[in-house]
């Protein structure tokens, strides 16, 4: 989990959790490079419209802004992967920069399974076995939400 | 025979002077994912709202689908638009008519 000690964000991992924090941190990446068919409903809520009505206003929002937000995801992933550890645990300080890109990447990731899941509030509060192979991206949502959580409570304290 | 001074008629959507008044307004929409804290976060964060007016804003988001976080010019709100895009949240513009 991340914790803040004086001031400084700190994360502490135990070397299952840092694994899969590696994986899901390396196949957002490949999503991110790979191409697209249109409509691919990930990619749409990662880069979501602009209007619910107007065509004309997202139009000029994504020719002004769709390249800096890809460039920006990219960025924050390059930033996550220089601070993780290449193997085993991950225990490191992090400096606001890279806590928040953290923080960024983690809502991304999630956004992808969740999407990928198509989940609803409902599927969201319903109790999940984690042994249960068929719930397990499931149950790595809920676990990727309770790292977010101690990561904003880190960095609001 | 006399001239007439054309009259400026203040119909919306018509002069160019109108257009440019209506301010757009910035809306944050519900989704299943994000965490409401994170939401809460990321508005004070983004518009330097105190907790309580983020939180307030955030459960309106998350018990009506969807709520105004802030209004102002084109440029601003695409930027807000943008700057919540780029932090995960879905938001939308749209004219405040």
């Amino acid at each position: 989990m991340f914790r803040q000690s004086r001031g400084v964000i700190k994360v502490s991992l135990g070397e299952e959790e840092a694994e899969l924090l590696r994986s899901l941190v390396h196949q957002y990446r490949e999503l991110l490079e790979a191409d697209h068919p249109p409509g691919d409903p990930v990619m749409d809520r990662l880069f979501p419209s602009a209007s619910l009505d107007d065509d004309e206003v997202d139009r000029k929002f994504r020719d002004l802004s769709l390249d800096d937000l890809g460039k920006h995801k990219r960025e924050t992933v390059e930033t996550a992967i220089a601070c993780l550890e290449s193997s085993g645990p991950w225990t490191q300080e992090l400096s606001q920069e890279e806590s928040e890109s953290w923080l960024v990447l983690l809502t991304d990731i999630r956004l992808a399974i969740g999407t990928r899941l198509d989940v609803t509030e409902e599927k969201m509060n319903l109790p999940v076995d984690p042994a249960d192979t068929e719930d397990w991206p499931l149950a790595v949502l809920h676990y990727l939400g309770a790292l977010q959580e101690s990561l904003i409570s880190a960095l609001s304290g | 025979m006399t001239e007439l001074a054309p009259v400026e008629i203040d119909e919306p959507g018509t002069g160019e002077e109108s257009e440019l008044d209506v301010p757009w307004v910035c809306i944050v929409h519900n989704d299943p994912v994000n965490l409401m804290s994170y939401v809460v976060y990321v508005l004070q964060k983004l518009f330097g709202y105190t907790k309580e007016k983020a939180t307030k804003l955030m459960l309106q988001v998350h018990h009506e689908g969807r709520a105004a976080v802030s209004s102002g010019s084109r440029e601003k709100i695409e930027l807000d638009v943008y700057r919540l895009h780029a932090h995960g949240l879905w938001a939308t513009m749209t004219q405040d008519r």
